[in-house]
């Protein structure tokens, strides 16, 4: 028997936990990527993208409606395709064929 | 057959945990029913070296025989490894050639 | 800390010192460069002594880029967060008595395997990491690998409470480092784990960072919690989504640790790519474990393990990892081809595998209801009844002398030298067989379950051939409790020494079923 052809994607993705503060990083993902996808799993949201993945402090904020810092991001990830291109007090972008 | 060394900070050589000389008298030998995935795997098992074949196809059918289908086979061909083999019931694992480590394999004729 | 200060000119011109907040990248230099220090009166050789001896040539250490700055006050503080969170969950579970609230007590026996073959290896992992925080010459390494070997020492303790709070009321659960050390399937884990802590940091690194934190820990976890949400198990759900958390550092890790030393030396190129290929095989032999679970332990099923490889390793791992790695003279991992040849049997022959042993196990096994066999057929149309079903009804008819009124394999099976499991993994060109292969070394013939186990023996025999093999040990006897009265003395006291007590046979036989049926009674239908 033949291995079984499947299509396969590239995408780069972030697992976030369904938690009350997962929700809302969620959201501010969605906004500032147009193009984002989202596959609903138990426990856990995944979101991916053909590229890229930006997440911005000032729109987890407004989203929370209090302040966050962007290592609060470790509380709600569980996993993750692709690399951590940038992370600093404003922002965390991942995406491949980066150097890190 | 080109084998690998272990890289390490001293000459990385060690005796076998499985050799023959642990089992003594003993030999370890597999048996494999071919076409049967009843059987998960080939089974394992210790035996004198000197056991006569009939005794060893009697130990292994206390596995084999579980299988309905069993019992129906009259006749068996054998295999050592992939090669050929005609057991003969008085003569030993050892004078029928098998070693420490060997599988016979064998489906109905 | 978190201030700096600058130079700046004040409102009368005159020049003063002026606080200024870090940045992450300035705080995490300061945490982990400003610390160390190069010495004066010792040879660095003498520090680092096991910095060379695997051929990995490193020009200079400065090219490390952290990628996950973590300083450590936000390490205590956001890991003493998930704890808290974590324990909150698990006392509210256990207050409301959470565990009635599962699908159905055979979802546990997925949670056995967890507690049994995992949880052992995150302390392992505590003890690797360790080794790597002390052995690598470079700062940045090190300080991740010290976050690291405090993170799986926390994932054991989190995981030892969750399974903790099974323990009181069901089977399995009760002696996890004891058995993990004896018993036959665990040797499986146990060999993968001690292979990786017997090499050296950079191997182990590239084992455990990236070959399996990396490439195979979606494999395990995310599909595997998920499965613990669907069933009603919120402590494994936490606990899972918890150390997962952690994972994304931990991939973090490997994967630069990979892309540095690729680009520090050519030299590196084939000593990694090497190790790619054997940690990918070893790796994914020990999660056939999981797709054991999740294709015949969930009563709700979550996905399948076919769909789960595609996800994880094909999209994600294939066209994703391994496409960016292309740059650096790195290919997919040998036997990879394999993995995906058996996909649509790997699942089926594990589970075969264990239903067979089960009266040797600290687990339950069953055959699947029909709407489970169902379930099977449709993930999997061209093997599941073809090959596996009629396997389950000729179990049914066939009785042995033990309990359960099924089929057992009454014999021990043969194991393979490098994974240690039993060798039936389905020939896929031929899957009315198992694959068998063998090699002679120095005199002595050693087997095989497949093409990447032999790789891995020929390429270092010396290591392989001190495999402590359960099936040969039973036979020199080493593995009893007291020595045998009798031919039917024999498994008895090896199930004593591995303190096996109510945990094995069928699960419809067992106290957990007699209880879980006790528990419901009150219900208007027990579910199976």
């Amino acid at each position: 028997m033949t291995a079984v052809e499947t299509k396969r994607e590239r995408f780069v993705a972030v697992d976030i936990q369904k938690s009350e503060d997962g929700w809302n990083v969620l959201q501010a993902i969605l906004k500032d990527n147009p193009g984002a996808k989202i596959d609903d799993f138990p426990g856990y949201y995944k979101i991916k993208h053909p590229e890229k993945l930006l997440i911005r402090r000032e729109t987890v904020e407004n989203m929370m409606g209090r302040p966050w810092d962007t290592q609060e991001f470790n509380l709600v990830i569980i996993s993750y395709a692709g690399n951590f291109a940038e992370w600093d007090d404003e922002k965390i972008l991942i995406q491949w064929d980066t150097h890190m | 057959m080109a084998f690998g060394e272990v890289k390490a900070l001293y000459k990385y050589e060690f005796e076998p945990r499985d050799k023959a000389e642990v089992f003594g008298d003993d030999i370890i030998v597999y048996a494999y029913w071919i076409d049967n995935r009843f059987f998960c795997s080939a089974s394992a098992w210790r035996v004198p070296k000197n056991m006569k074949w009939k005794d060893f196809v009697n130990q292994i059918s206390s596995l084999y025989g579980l299988d309905p289908e069993y019992k129906n086979v009259k006749k068996w061909e054998w295999f050592h490894f992939d090669e050929s083999f005609k057991p003969e019931d008085e003569k030993t694992l050892i004078e029928l050639g098998l070693r420490h480590k060997s599988i016979v394999k064998f489906k109905p004729a | 800390m978190g201030y700096t200060y600058v130079k700046v000119k004040n409102k009368g011109g005159a020049t003063v010192m002026a606080k200024k907040k870090l940045t992450l990248a300035q705080k995490y230099h300061i945490y982990t460069r400003g610390l160390d220090w190069e010495p004066t009166y010792v040879n660095k050789k003498d520090i680092y002594p096991y910095a060379e001896y695997e051929g990995i040539k490193i020009k200079d250490w400065n090219k490390w880029e952290d990628p996950f700055r973590m300083t450590v006050d936000a390490y205590w503080k956001y890991q003493a967060e998930k704890d808290r969170r974590f324990y909150a969950i698990l006392d509210g579970f256990i207050q409301n008595q959470g565990h009635l609230t599962l699908s159905d007590a055979r979802y546990l026996n997925s949670i056995k395997l967890f507690i049994q073959g995992v949880t052992p290896l995150e302390y392992m992992a505590h003890r690797g990491f360790a080794f790597v925080a002390r052995h690598l010459p470079g700062a940045g390494p090190r300080t991740a690998g010290f976050f690291q070997s405090m993170d799986e020492l926390r994932h054991t303790q989190i995981e030892v409470h969750a399974g903790s709070n099974f323990n009181r009321y069901y089977d399995g659960f009760h002696s996890m480092t004891h058995m993990h050390d004896r018993v036959w399937y665990l040797s499986v884990p146990k060999s993968y784990f001690d292979d990786a802590v017997t090499a050296g940091p950079f191997e182990y690194i590239t084992a455990i960072s990236f070959s399996f934190e990396y490439a195979l820990t979606n494999l395990l976890f995310v599909p595997f919690m998920s499965g613990a949400a669907y069933n009603g198990d919120t402590p494994t759900m936490t606990f899972g989504f918890s150390a997962q958390s952690d994972e994304s550092r931990h991939m973090t890790l490997g994967l630069q640790v990979v892309k540095f030393l690729l680009e520090q030396h050519e030299d590196n190129v084939p000593i990694i790519q090497a190790w790619i290929d054997k940690w990918w095989w070893r790796g994914y032999r020990l999660t056939s474990l999981v797709a054991a679970m999740m294709d015949y332990m969930l009563p709700k099923r979550v996905m399948s393990w076919k769909e789960s490889f595609e996800l994880y390793i094909e999209d994600q791992i294939l066209e994703g990892l391994f496409r960016d790695l292309e740059k650096y003279g790195i290919r997919p991992p040998l036997h990879m081809e394999h993995s995906i040849k058996e996909k649509e049997f790997l699942s089926h022959d594990v589970y075969w595998i264990l239903f067979s042993f089960t009266y040797a196990a600290a687990f339950h096994t069953w055959i699947p209801n029909e709407a489970e066999m169902e379930w099977l057929s449709e993930k999997y149309p061209r093997t599941f009844n073809q090959y596996y079903r009629p396997l389950y009804e000729k179990a049914r008819e066939v009785k042995t002398p033990l309990p359960g009124d099924r089929f057992y394999y009454l014999s021990l099976p043969q194991l393979c030298q490098v994974c240690q499991i039993p060798m039936g993994f389905s020939d896929p060109d031929d899957p009315r067989n198992v694959v068998q292969r063998h090699v002679e070394y120095k005199g002595e013939v050693y087997h095989f379950c497949s093409d990447g186990c032999k790789w891995i023996f020929e390429r270092e025999p010396e290591k392989y051939i001190q495999s402590w093999l359960p099936v040969h040990e039973i036979y020199k006897g080493n593995c009893f409790a007291e020595p045998p009265k009798g031919p039917d003395d024999v498994v008895p006291q090896v199930l004593r020494w591995y303190n096996i007590q109510t945990d094995n046979f069928d699960y419809f036989v067992s106290e957990d079923y007699k209880n879980w049926k006790e528990w419901h009674k009150d219900m208007a239908t027990v579910v199976v």
